[in-house]
């Protein structure tokens, strides 16, 4: 067993959501900050679309490696996992094409940051199993 | 020929002084059997919890409170299982020190 099988698992899909979650605050911050700009347009990520896609990878069939010389492939499949911004399609309420909807971006808000607070708390239960098990369940 | 025979009355070794009638029943294994069934209770749990946090963090479930007290019991259940291998050892080696 390699060392990196270690972290292996549900960590990787763990640290994907948690950066993609970040980023993700910051642009609903970024919506808030921009609530009086004229012309501008919010835009959102949609992480559980992002992580569905490659979440499914990890049972792909992995490439052989049989001659010294072959690349090993070091990607876990959730590095393909890009950010795509999306125009929510919110109605402007105002005359200024501002397409901010406050309330809309408070909601999202604060189930992303639910969301991240629930997936750091799961990976750090999950680090807690690993030193348990390494420290004898000291 | 008979006279090899050295006395009779011994019983031979491998008849049990005991009754046969209540000679321990076969015991092979049952204590190993209830802690491997216990073991794979354990990693059963953990498999269920790891489920559970995929779900969760790849949106197919919004079940947070689920999640978390799965993931609660399945690292209880190791803590647990953990413990019973320490004092399993324990045991062993306190039996190993003993002298006769």
């Amino acid at each position: 067993m390699g060392i990196q099988k270690l972290f292996g698992g549900n960590f990787p899909l763990l640290e994907k959501s948690l950066n993609l979650r970040a980023r993700r605050h910051e642009l609903i911050v970024s919506n808030i900050a921009n609530a009086d700009t004229p012309h501008y347009k919010s835009f959102d990520i949609i992480i559980e679309d992002e992580l569905q896609k490659t979440g499914n990878t990890s049972h792909a069939l992995p490439l052989e490696t049989t001659h010294r010389n072959h690349l090993r492939s070091v990607s876990n499949g959730f590095d393909q996992v890009t950010i795509h911004t999306k125009e929510s399609d919110g109605l402007s309420l105002r005359g200024d094409g501002n397409t901010v909807d406050m309330d809309r971006e408070m909601v999202n808000l604060s189930e992303n940051a639910i969301n991240y607070r629930a997936a750091s708390q799961i990976i750090g239960k999950m680090f807690g199993v690993l030193k348990a098990a390494i420290n004898n369940g000291k | 020929m008979s006279d090899l025979i050295i006395n009779k009355t011994v019983p031979p070794i491998s008849t049990p002084l005991a009754d046969p009638s209540k000679a321990a029943e076969p015991t092979d294994g049952a204590f190993g059997k209830i802690i491997g069934r216990a073991i794979n209770d354990v990693n059963k749990q953990m498999a269920e919890a790891d489920k559970a946090v995929e779900a969760l963090t790849s949106g197919t479930n919004k079940d947070i409170h689920g999640t978390m007290i799965a993931m609660e019991k399945a690292s209880i259940s190791f803590h647990l299982i953990n413990q019973i291998r320490n004092k399993i050892i324990d045991a062993y080696k306190e039996v190993q020190r003993m002298s006769f």
